[in-house]
């Protein structure tokens, strides 16, 4: 499953998408048994209560095995599909999706106006005082919002 | 009038349903481990949430 996200986002150029696996039981043999060896985020959905599943909509437990749900930027449905293995069919049906609603997004635009200037950087400061994060104002792709992304930010507007 | 207005907020509810949730990383190997996710990292991402009894 990683090596799908990492074709996404490294040969489709759909930088912004992530699997995240939803797991279910306790987090001692969480990792092992379920995505090890994995880059993916990995989250535990409470048994017996299962408040995410519950979320999706579907309440039988079965109904969700090895079922990836496809979510937009403002946390809307786009797509469901099954996966018994990923499929040329499967890939491109999560492909399709992702094309049709994918925004590229404009590094260092964190108020997405289309453009990057002292706006962007007063905002990128807020962040890294509330040690928020966002994505457009990770400049250097390191997973955060920090001073470094500041700079950087302040460097291609002066240049 | 109480009922009506009900009656007229109950579509908008169905169609601007949202998903969403916070939980921390658990997978030692990912780049956002102990941090939370969906949001806030990944907020602004396209996300996909594979399922597994596993785990």
């Amino acid at each position: 499953m990683s090596d799908f996200q990492d074709e996404l986002r490294n040969e489709n150029g759909f930088e912004n998408v992530v699997i995240i696996g939803v797991g279910q039981s306790n987090t001692t043999n969480f990792n092992s048994s379920f995505c090890g060896n994995s880059n993916l985020p990995l989250v535990v959905d409470e048994y017996p209560s299962l408040p995410i599943r519950a979320q999706f909509g579907e309440s039988s437990f079965n109904e969700f095995h090895k079922k990836l749900f496809i979510i937009g930027y403002d946390g809307e449905y786009l797509g469901d599909i099954l996966l018994n293995g990923l499929s040329t069919t499967s890939k491109n049906y999560i492909r399709n999706i992702i094309e049709q609603n994918y925004q590229d997004i404009l590094l260092g635009d964190v108020n997405g106006d289309s453009s990057i200037n002292v706006q962007d950087v007063v905002l990128v400061v807020n962040l890294v005082l509330a040690s928020g994060f966002d994505s457009s104002a990770d400049m250097n792709s390191d997973g955060l919002t920090n001073v470094l992304d500041v700079v950087q930010i302040v460097n291609l507007i002066l240049n | 009038m109480n009922k009506i207005i009900l009656i007229l907020c109950f579509p908008v509810f169905i169609l601007s349903e949202q998903y969403e949730y916070s939980l921390q990383d658990f997978n030692t190997t990912s780049p956002t481990y102990e941090q939370n996710v969906w949001n806030p990292e990944y907020s602004d991402f396209i996300t996909m949430h594979f399922f597994s009894s596993q785990g």
